[in-house]
């Protein structure tokens, strides 16, 4: 009984497991001259297996493994595919990138993985404990990726600022932890879920998910707990960006999701109204810091913090309906992010660094086509309608308004309008201003082409985007 | 020929984005051009043809099940008012597209698509009938404007583009907040179900301002209109016509649509301020015009102030029906700002016309810089001289039907209205005739002497308008006939309402 | 004969648009006669109506062309009413047209745009004639705006010239401002009756003091509307203030001066008020007001014209006199008297200004008359036919002029209220003037010796000019023998003054015997001493009318005020534009907040300091702050 429960549990573990094995792998090949090369393909080869057995293993039904301690649903592996997808996506644009600068390692690559996998961990973890090893894990390994370019003063400037005062926020979550498991007597979270306790208590079990949830606002990196982000943007490899601003979104929107979702005290309690306060003030803060910025990272930046003040909002929403809105909002706007830096990323492969937004100045002329994919992309961002970001800001616009919180939804959308301005201050330095520069990379038919998946989901899926939402609906609630 | 809406709304856009594929110097491209706008025109006739004026609902209806799960659906259908507006927008594309050709531009295909794609988007929002669709492309009509205007446009484009991109944007997120609203509570978007919907006269003011807000920004109403003269002054001559002539009638379009029939409560409530701003648009901005040196900038305050008529004729209604209560008279206003949307559309997109040819010509707009043009280009000037005659509502021509209907209204809603209305023969006729003064009559500057007459290709273009400015002029009963059932069945639904 | 009607203005339409599009197909000469016998047929065409309706007692034509608008309730046509009234007036207005378009066949030969002039007079008849056949205010203020906008491209023929675009401009405008109040008075009646035709106004007449309690600004309904409308008639038929337009169109070429100022716009203002005479049957203060600034225009119009020097300005300045009287006219309610004055005026005016074009072109465009002098001998027929217009217009016995204008200030005795009085010393005053103007340009113009050079190259002028000035010169003298029609003529369902007609003779003597035939005499004394004789008496040095000569000659400062209201305008849209528009609603808002914006975000970027424990303590501040409000809530 226990012996085939747990062998069950091991097949169901498979994909984790691949990814452990493989990294290990990757970082062998990385260490040998003649197998050096092979990296790259050795860390396509694991996630490919990762993801067939991932589909191999696919449970019929949400089963808890390890006595309880993991859980796979649909829920779990809808997340990690779409990881997966994003994942790959990053591998093969930022391969060149990291040629060119030396930074195709071993180690870069097994450190990814390993990231990769604390993600899966966080995603589908039932226990404090296995929970908080994948929240070090992934940043650990995060830490080191950032840090990896040991030429640029920023990267290793901005790994010692994420270190620290991630390390803060892990000891913020960690006293959450604590708090819970000395509330509630379990470090299964869906019994800490289901708890319902005295209302003496009940206080003392809400504080403790308000350090919990500030540590996810850490990683969120919603106002006012986002100053590392920028740094990091602007410090850290285009690549790792791009993992930084979108996997671990997703992995920490299903960790808000365990501990939200059904949660009988916090729905009656006002504890939402925290992540109502922290959406608004990061949707502030991001779009007033964006409007300044000259560097395209630390725009991004901003406008990713404007972005998780969004989640948090739809979050908030997510209390009283269903995270469906939340759960869109995060898949969309994380796949449009890595499009976004993911074009930059080929643009600055020629040895070219592109840093400022005047750079972009009229590269329509250049490269028509990867401006348009740029300008799709920015738009999705903005929320502009005939992309999936405007379906995006749309539901959340809807059940804030279905909550009768119009003033609130009117505040928002108006900072929305001058977060717009940003955005189209990248299109108008591309398509109206003139300016020609050689560095900046725009052939390559294969990667261009690649490049264009993304858009061209952005606008497939805006113009039918209901089988998504069916499925996204009906999987979260 | 049942889904001819949708063939009408894609058969620009695709054939637009087909466009983008061509070469640039290919001389295919003003042939394929013309053609698609011809063809999309014939279609719109097809249209006019088929349309059944007896019967006041919509027509052509088509419904698609599009995005079930937030009851959002594709959904399509005119009725008389919607017909003409597609019938405009088809045949001033169609008049830019052969002005287009006789110009020489960079990326000219791009430029063309930009304009195929907005023909075909703005039919889009004449024939939606789900709120959230008439959205979609309301928001969507804004892109290919932003990039005709930002890549095509004057020296200061990049500030014109911007400024209009982001107030129009500002306005219609309001507009998008207030569907939501309507929607959660009535769980629709469709037009015909927000007509059928009531709500408490509170809501009703807060939908109407914010609904108002938009429209007001789009037509544009005196305060919101800083950025038309902006726009019209840096984009290009035939983005300055589709400008005039099409996207301002889109907010005209949104308040007989949208604002009035659905919130006619809130809509009489704040009445009184919506009718001062037109009336200020009118008086005011008419006078601004007198001021201005450059062409194209009296042209877009003119155009303000026409508009003015507009929403006046559409905010009157409400005291109309309070002194009079007779349905008629509504409906004799509101015919009266429809004719005066559809005659400004040929006569600003002539004038428009007619500042671009001059600007070909001599490289300035600047009225200063101008004189004597009789003596040089004899044709085109005689054009131009009955054009701004138009444009001051002279009788027998087409936007004096509508200034009348509108006085007329004023007068019945209240005597100080139509005094201020009536204004407008004085200050329409300073500012248009002394232009023409200044820029036609008189002795010619040395630094003009250039006398290349109008092309064939404009003497066609501005014939065919004067045409059709006469005609509607002449004859204006067949169109008002062609509103009048839909204006009915608008009325009878307001008046059910109040 | 209705489908005939309809031919009367389309013929003039297709002369029009022929004659103006046929570039280079037709030459000059052969347009010309193409246009004049157009017109000559729908001349013939009125002739033949007017005989037809004065056949057959009281027959009215009556229909529509087609509907113009039809909308609920509303239903504007355009179409004709024709009665004794507006037949006589269509015969008028095309027969003057018919010579104005002879006498152009040669006063234009020289023109390069003698095509353009053509198709322009034949628009310009055209409109007149939509208006006086229509039988709706709509139809009428269209006519209204059609001659207003013809007389704009008129009097700027000679775009050239910086006098004419000017003179053209300030005419539209001040006709729009007449418009601008004459479409409030449309808008009122219609309020009133629902309708803008002519009959239903008239039949559903009684209802308006029923209709109406609420007065406005003092006056009854009808009285005030019928006011608005009537400031219309001023700007076009040239009443103070209204008048400044009218001398300075004398800008255009000198047929139009005739074609305008003799039977058709300047008419336009009396044709109204007499159609809508039933209308003006129920005001009172209105009626005041016409006879007032009829009697003023008459008197203080013709004065200026006493100092003017150029021959065109004075027939001007006389024309607006002239038409002074007609208004008084219908001050009185005399609508049929102030017609026939119109109808008389129509011809020896023609005729003068016809005269005055000859006489210019013989001096190769001179106008100006101390440059003239003593060319009875050069251009005899000129001379005779200027001799009877001048007759005409002082009123002398047996000519035209002599029956209208008495009738005139007989019913003004008649009358006898107070005001009526005062307009009647007005007028007479107003008589002696003319005769006083007109004598004086005819003794400087044709007696004494010639002042511009050499007399010998001066000679009269082809068969083309003379023959109109005959034709115009007989009916000037006919045309008062037609004063029992006018008297007869049924314009007006009510109110008629009794007018004592008994027969011809009588009336001619019993106006010989009034008070006119004394400004006759006096007015011919003068002007034979002052201009004949050139005695200048020592007692018109004196300052008093040394300082009224100045104003007079200022012509009471009318344009002066005018510019200086257009220079305010100017001023204010400045203002305007660039202090209210773009100083403070484009620049202070719509760009202000943005930019307030853009400077808040600036200043936070540069207050992101960057520095670790920075974030440290930030993060630490806002956890406590949190925490706080958390336990401050569970407290």
């Amino acid at each position: 009984m226990i012996i085939e429960n747990l062998i069950n549990s091991v097949l169901h573990f498979t994909p984790e497991i691949i990814l452990f094995l493989m990294s290990m792998v990757v970082l062998i090949f990385g260490v040998f001259k003649s197998t050096k090369r092979y990296v790259f393909h050795a860390t396509m080869f694991s996630v490919i297996i990762a993801i067939i057995s991932c589909v191999a293993f696919y449970p019929n039904n949400s089963l808890l493994l390890f006595s309880s301690v993991l859980i796979k649903s649909d829920i779990t592996e809808f997340f990690k595919f779409i990881c997966f997808f994003i994942f790959v996506i990053q591998l093969i644009v930022s391969r060149n990138y990291l040629k060119e600068r030396q930074l195709d390692s071993g180690e870069l690559y097994s450190l990814l993985i390993f990231a990769l996998l604390g993600c899966f961990i966080i995603i589908s973890a039932n226990n404090l404990i296995l929970l908080f090893l994948g929240i070090e894990l992934s940043s650990l390994s995060l830490y080191s990726l950032i840090a990896l370019n040991r030429s640029s003063f920023l990267s290793s400037e901005a790994a010692i600022k994420y270190f620290i005062l991630s390390i803060i926020a892990s000891a913020i979550i960690l006293f959450g932890f604590s708090y819970l498991y000395g509330i509630t007597n379990t470090l299964s979270i869906s019994n800490i879920v289901s708890y319902t306790g005295d209302n003496d208590i009940s206080n003392l079990y809400l504080f403790s998910y308000v350090l919990v949830f500030i540590g996810v606002a850490f990683k969120f990196a919603v106002a006012p707990f986002h100053m590392w982000l920028p740094d990091v943007y602007e410090g850290a490899p285009l690549p790792i960006t791009s993992f930084i601003a979108s996997i671990p979104k997703i992995a920490f929107f299903v960790l808000a999701y365990r501990f939200l979702n059904e949660n009988s005290i916090v729905l009656n309690d006002s504890f939402s109204k925290l992540l109502l306060l922290l959406g608004i003030f990061s949707i502030f803060i991001g779009n007033l810091f964006a409007l300044a910025q000259k560097k395209i990272m630390r725009m991004l930046a901003y406008s990713g913090v404007a972005n998780s003040g969004f989640i948090f909002l739809a979050l908030f929403t997510a209390v009283e309906f269903n995270f469906s809105v939340a759960a869109f909002y995060v898949i969309s706007y994380s796949v449009t992010v890595v499009s976004a830096i993911s074009i930059i990323t080929f643009a600055s492969s020629n040895k070219f660094n592109l840093v400022y937004i005047n750079d972009l100045k009229g590269l329509a002329s250049q490269s028509g086509y990867l401006s348009i994919l740029l300008m799709i992309t920015l738009l999705s961002t903005a929320g502009i309608p005939l992309t999936v970001g405007f379906y995006a800001k749309y539901l959340v616009l809807d059940a804030l308004v279905d909550m009768d919180l119009i003033a609130i939804a009117v505040i928002v959308v108006l900072m929305t309008v001058i977060g717009l301005y940003y955005y189209l201050r990248i299109v108008w330095f591309m398509f109206f201003e003139f300016g020609f520069n050689s560095l900046i990379k725009t052939k390559g038919k294969f990667s261009l082409g690649f490049l264009s998946i993304i858009p061209a989901l952005i606008i497939l899926v805006f113009l039918f985007p209901d089988e998504i939402f069916k499925y996204v609906f009906n999987i979260l609630t | 020929m049942d889904n001819i809406l949708s063939l009408l709304i894609w058969v620009p856009i695709l054939s637009g984005l087909v466009l983008l594929f061509f070469d640039k110097k290919s001389y295919l491209i003003d042939a394929y051009n013309i053609i698609i706008n011809g063809v999309v025109f014939s279609l719109s006739v097809f249209l006019l043809l088929n349309f059944d004026t007896r019967s006041s609902d919509f027509q052509f209806v088509e419904i698609l099940k599009w995005i079930p799960s937030l009851n959002i659906n594709y959904y399509l259908g005119v009725d008389g008012i919607s017909t003409l507006l597609i019938l405009l927008n088809t045949i001033i594309f169609l008049i830019v597209a052969f002005y287009n050709s006789t110009l020489n531009l960079k990326k000219r295909n791009q430029y063309y698509a930009s304009f195929l794609i907005a023909s075909g988007l703005t039919i889009g929002v004449f024939s939606a009938l789900d709120a959230m669709l008439f959205y979609i492309f309301f928001e969507a009509l804004l892109i290919p404007m932003f990039i005709i205007i930002g890549v095509w446009g004057g020296p200061n484009r990049i500030y014109a583009a911007i400024k209009f991109f982001i107030y129009t944007f500002l306005g219609s997120v309001l507009l998008l907040i207030s569907f939501l609203y309507i929607n959660s509570s009535i769980s629709s978007f469709s037009v015909l179900s927000f007509y059928e919907a009531s709500f408490s006269l509170l809501e009703q003011k807060w939908l109407f301002v914010a609904m108002a807000i938009a429209f007001a920004i789009k037509i544009p109403m005196f305060p919101f209109h800083t950025w038309l003269p902006d726009a019209h002054v840096q984009a290009p001559t035939s983005g300055s016509v589709i400008l005039a002539a099409i996207l301002l009638k889109v907010g005209a379009y949104g308040f007989i649509r949208f604002v009035i029939p659905v919130v006619p409560l809130g809509a009489s409530a704040l009445d009184i301020y919506f009718i001062v701003l037109s009336i200020i648009a009118i008086v005011y901005v008419g006078m601004i015009a007198i001021a201005q040196n450059d062409m194209k900038k009296l042209i877009a305050y003119s155009s303000i102030s026409h508009m003015g008529f507009v929403t006046l004729g559409f905010f009157i209604i409400f005291q109309l029906f309070e002194n009079t209560s007779s349905q008629s008279d509504l409906i004799i206003s509101l015919s009266g700002s429809i004719y005066q949307i559809i005659s400004h559309g040929f006569i600003s997109a002539a004038l428009f016309i007619c500042v671009g040819t001059i600007y070909d010509r001599y490289r300035t707009k600047q009225i200063s810089d101008l004189s004597g043009l009789l003596s040089q280009m004899p044709i085109y000037s005689w054009y131009f001289v009955f054009f701004a005659l138009a444009n001051c509502g002279l009788p027998g021509t087409s936007s004096f039907v509508g200034e009348l209907l509108i006085i007329m209204a004023a007068y019945k809603a209240n005597f100080i209205y139509a005094f201020f209305a009536s204004t407008t023969l004085i200050i329409s006729a300073v500012y248009s005739l002394w232009l023409v003064k200044r820029v036609v009559y008189g002795e010619a500057k040395i630094s003009m002497k250039n006398n290349i007459d109008a092309n064939t290709t404009e003497k066609i273009l501005l014939f065919s308008l004067a045409i059709i400015v006469l005609v509607l002029g002449i004859y204006p009963d067949y169109i008002i006939n062609f509103i009048n059932p839909s204006l009915q069945s608008i009325t009878d639904n307001i008046i059910t309402k109040i | 004969m209705e489908s005939l009607l309809l031919f009367i203005p389309l013929l003039l339409l297709i002369s029009s648009i022929l004659v103006g599009l046929s570039s280079n197909m037709i030459n000059n000469f052969y347009s010309g006669i193409i246009g004049t016998t157009l017109v000559f047929i729908s001349f013939v065409l009125s002739l033949f109506l007017l005989l037809n309706i004065y056949m057959s007692d009281n027959l009215i034509y009556y229909n529509n062309f087609y509907n113009w608008i039809s909308i609920y309730g509303l239903d504007i046509g355009i179409g004709y009413l024709i009665d004794k009234f507006s037949s006589i007036m269509l015969s008028v207005v095309l027969f003057i047209s018919f010579i104005v378009h002879v006498y152009s066949i040669g006063y234009m030969k020289h023109e390069e745009d003698f095509k353009r002039f053509f198709s322009y007079i034949a628009l310009f008849t055209f409109s007149m004639i939509l208006l006086v056949i229509s039988n709706n205010l709509i139809q009428l203020f269209i006519g209204w705006e059609g001659v207003g906008l013809v007389s704009y491209l008129l009097i700027g023929f000679f775009y050239k010239k910086k006098s004419a675009i000017k003179a053209n401009l300030k005419a539209f405008l001040v006709n729009r401002i007449g418009d601008m109040f004459f479409i409030l008075g449309i808008a009122m009646i219609y309020g009133a009756f629902n309708s803008f035709d002519y009959k239903t106004i008239f039949l559903s007449i009684d209802l308006i003091d029923a209709s109406s309690p609420e007065s406005y600004f003092g006056l009854s309904y009808i009285d005030f509307a019928c006011l608005l409308l009537f400031i219309g008639a001023m700007a076009k038929s040239a009443q103070i203030p209204l008048h400044v337009w009218l001398p300075d169109s004398m800008e255009g070429p000198t047929p139009i001066s005739a074609l305008i100022h003799a039977a058709t716009m300047v008419t336009a203002g009396i044709f109204m008020v007499g159609r809508l005479s039933p209308l003006y049957e129920l005001t009172s203060f209105t009626m005041d007001f016409i006879l007032i600034v009829g009697a003023s225009t008459a008197l203080f119009m013709g004065v200026i014209s006493i100092f003017e020097n150029d021959i065109k300005k004075i027939i001007a300045y006389s024309t607006i006199s002239q038409l002074g009287y007609m208004v008084a006219a219908l001050g009185i309610n005399a609508y049929t008297v102030s017609f026939f004055h119109l109808f008389t005026h129509a011809f020896f005016k023609a005729l003068l200004f016809l005269c005055a074009g000859s006489i210019i072109m013989s001096l190769h465009h001179n106008q100006d008359i101390t440059k003239m002098g003593g060319l009875k001998s050069k251009l005899p027929v000129t001379y005779i036919c200027f001799f009877i217009g001048t007759l005409c217009i002082i009123g002398f016995p047996f000519t035209s002029g002599f029956f209208s204008k008495d009738l005139i200030l007989e019913l003004m005795l008649l009358k006898g209220t107070g005001i009526t009085y005062i307009a009647y010393i007005m007028l007479l005053i107003g008589a002696l003037v003319t005769t006083v103007y007109s004598l004086r340009l005819l003794f400087i113009v044709f007696y004494g010796k010639y002042r511009g050079g050499d007399i010998e190259e001066i000679s009269e002028q082809s068969y083309v000019i003379i023959i109109p000035l005959i034709l115009l010169s007989a009916m000037s003298i006919i045309a008062g023998y037609f004063i029992k029609v006018f008297i007869d003529l049924p314009i007006f369902m009510s109110g008629v003054p009794e007018i004592h007609y008994d027969g011809l003779v009588t009336y001619i003597e019993h106006g010989i015997l009034s008070p006119a035939t004394l400004t006759l005499v006096l007015g011919f004394y003068i002007a034979k001493k002052l201009y004949r004789d050139n005695i200048k008496p020592e007692f018109l040095e004196n300052n008093f009318l040394k300082s009224t000569k100045l104003i007079i000659m200022s012509k009471y400062g009318f344009d002066e005020f005018f510019i200086w209201g257009s220079v305010i305008l100017k001023k204010i849209s400045m203002f305007m534009s660039t202090t209210l528009d773009i100083g403070i609603i484009d620049s202070f808002i719509v760009n202000g907040v943005p930019k307030k914006i853009n400077t808040l975000s600036g200043f936070l970027k540069n207050s992101s300091t960057g520095y670790l424990y920075h974030y440290a303590f930030c993060i630490v501040l806002s956890l406590v702050v949190i925490l706080g409000i958390i336990l401050a809530r569970s407290l």
